[in-house]
């Protein structure tokens, strides 16, 4: 899959605070160079939106579960825009389920399923820690 | 009554401006990013007004530039504690890229959604 990649942007976390607005602004900040932002149209606009969203989504997931991110990789594909969010921790993250629409709790993975078209989870054998990945639609 | 909250740790990327409206209804403007660096800063003003027993809350979402999950169990949370003591939430005047985290996760469906300030002040009936 990386052979298709056309830039791969890495920004590394660490004991950084603050790391969910510094991983959105640092993806922006690709969105811009790749010409995706500013968008032209609202289609457009929602779609650079949603990685965004699930930049948030996944950074603060490692802060909350897994012991805080190391790593964002955000990953130029031909079609589409994988992100990468590195941790410490050993947990799996998992869309609670059923979901609830009206009680805080379970929403984060939520979105990032109902937003991409794919994710998942990498483990390196015998290594700590995991990397949680996603792909959505690069804007058309 | 005029009362700022404002993060200390990092620049603050949110700023909430809480006002009361009459004994059971406060008006709060969130300006900026809420997410889980910024979500204390929303989620004490609305304690406070709950706790004062003002159960309406109007929150003005026009300058509100982006919320994720963290940001709708802040609003989702006020929401449960409103409900109970016989009031809402409602949410005025959402961006986009807001109004889409609501839809996205069905939880529009519990709250009072404005276009306007308007129909969401108490006294406009």
């Amino acid at each position: 899959m990386m052979d298709q990649a056309s830039d791969v942007r890495t920004l590394a976390l660490g004991e950084t605070s603050g790391t969910v607005p510094l991983a959105r602004d640092f993806t922006r900040t690709a969105l811009t160079e790749w010409g995706w932002l500013p968008a032209v149209g609202a289609d457009r606009r929602a779609a650079a939106e949603d990685v965004l969203l699930v930049v948030s989504e996944l950074v603060t997931n490692a802060c909350l579960h897994a012991e805080g991110p190391e790593r964002l990789r955000v990953v130029r594909l031909a079609t589409t825009v994988r992100l990468e969010v590195t941790d410490r921790g050993a947990g799996q993250p998992t869309p609670r389920t059923p979901h609830r629409a009206g009680r805080p709790g379970g929403h984060g993975m939520f979105i990032v399923q109902r937003l991409c078209l794919d994710w998942g989870v990498q483990r390196v054998p015998g290594a700590p820690g995991k990397t949680v990945w996603a792909e959505l639609a690069a804007p058309a | 009554m005029d009362r700022q909250h404002v993060g200390s740790a990092q620049p603050a990327r949110l700023r909430v401006e809480a006002t009361t409206v009459d004994e059971g209804a406060e008006l709060l403007v969130p300006v900026g990013e809420l997410d889980h660096h910024t979500a204390e800063i929303l989620r004490e003003p609305l304690d406070a007004a709950l706790d004062a027993g003002r159960v309406r809350l109007v929150v003005d979402c026009a300058g509100l530039g982006f919320c994720d999950s963290t940001g709708l169990n802040v609003l989702l949370g006020a929401r449960l504690r409103a409900e109970a003591a016989g009031g809402a939430v409602h949410l005025v005047a959402m961006r986009p890229a807001v109004a889409r985290v609501f839809r996205i996760t069905g939880a529009e469906a519990v709250f009072t959604v404005h276009d306007t300030l308007a129909t969401a002040l108490p006294d406009s009936g």
